[in-house]
């Protein structure tokens, strides 16, 4: 367990994944219209923006703001991605009876919060203590150091039902994965 | 506000209540619906005995988790950046944040039956035998033995 704490500075967003184009990053989640969501909650602020945009100067105050939008959209997808993957590799390293299916989040762009559901496969009750210790010391990381509120889940989808429809409803956004079968 | 007593007796009458049905494995959903809510219970009753917390490193005087949230809408200005006063009302996430930062001999533990309770609907509500026995011979277990510790309360679970 201790020695997952040397991956944890890799959490911080580095330099080169905020400059990875952002449109690219956007097509790293399959599910509902990503374009969309964004599109309505830009406009939602640039709504905000208009009322202060009247006491500062029109155009200049849309601009500045449209500007810190996107950059704060950017910082939280890489944060969720970059969670995504860390938890991914680091699973599918250390946890060798343990597969994680899918991956899959909602993006709340609003209040920020990283919400993420592993749905996964395993028999052994153990891996399953030990992967929800493990997205507990993420989500401890992910809070102090970075201070966004961050709640990571897990499913074992062995020998269960699952309810398609609300997982499809909360958690609408699935990780792409390239060796998925 | 609930006492630490009213907090224990509670989380106690949960128990009994608990052990009364949960080695038939016929309500499995009840096991970790009153599971978690005995945690909960817990969890309040050490606050209550304590009577601060820290958040973010900061001091709070309060008696129940719920305080937590009051003060944050109250003194806007003291919320963490990045933290968005939507999470104030959210008190399973509150109490969460709370469980993590003080008691962390316990966040683990709780964290399992957390996990539990917000992913139940996901699952249609069938829980498999192991999933029990794993929420209240090791999580509640932990749970109940640490509160007894650290409070002198005298929760009992037998199993």
């Amino acid at each position: 367990m201790r020695n997952r704490l040397r991956f944890y500075d890799s959490l911080q967003i580095s330099q080169d994944f905020l400059t990875f184009p952002f449109v690219a990053r956007l097509n790293l989640f399959r599910g509902p219209d990503i374009y969309q969501l964004i599109s309505e909650y830009v406009e939602y602020r640039i709504q905000e923006a208009k009322k202060e945009a009247f006491r500062e100067g029109f155009e200049e105050a849309i601009e500045r703001i449209k500007e810190a939008i996107n950059k704060e959209i950017e910082d939280y997808m890489a944060l969720v991605t970059k969670i995504v993957d860390f938890i991914y590799e680091t699973v599918k390293k250390e946890f060798k009876d343990l597969k994680i299916i899918e991956e899959r989040t909602n993006f709340y762009f609003g209040s920020k919060w990283i919400k993420i559901l592993f749905i996964i496969e395993t028999e052994s009750s153990e891996l399953e203590i030990g992967l929800s210790n493990f997205l507990n010391e993420v989500e401890k990381v992910v809070f102090n150091k970075l201070n966004y509120v961050c709640e990571l889940l897990f499913l074992n989808k062995k020998n269960v039902e699952i309810d398609q429809e609300s997982l499809n409803n909360d958690y609408p956004f699935i990780r792409r994965r390239e060796d998925a079968s | 506000m609930p006492s630490f007593d009213q907090h224990i007796k509670q989380a106690q009458h949960n128990i009994e209540f608990l052990t009364s049905f949960y080695k038939t494995y016929k309500f499995n959903d009840w096991a970790i619906t009153v599971s978690f809510y005995t945690a909960i219970h817990i969890i309040e009753a050490i606050i209550a005995k304590k009577g601060e917390i820290r958040f973010k490193g900061k001091e709070y005087k309060i008696q129940h988790s719920d305080q937590l949230s009051n003060i944050l809408k109250t003194y806007k200005e003291s919320l963490p950046k990045n933290f968005s006063e939507e999470f104030i009302t959210h008190h399973h996430v509150m109490r969460k944040l709370i469980v993590n930062e003080n008691f962390p001999q316990v966040s683990d533990w709780f964290n399992l039956l957390y996990n539990d309770s917000r992913t139940a609907r996901y699952r249609k509500y069938q829980w498999q035998n192991y999933k029990v026995d794993l929420v209240v011979k090791t999580s509640l277990k932990e749970l109940i033995e640490w509160a007894n510790k650290e409070s002198g309360a005298e929760l009992s679970l037998t199993l």
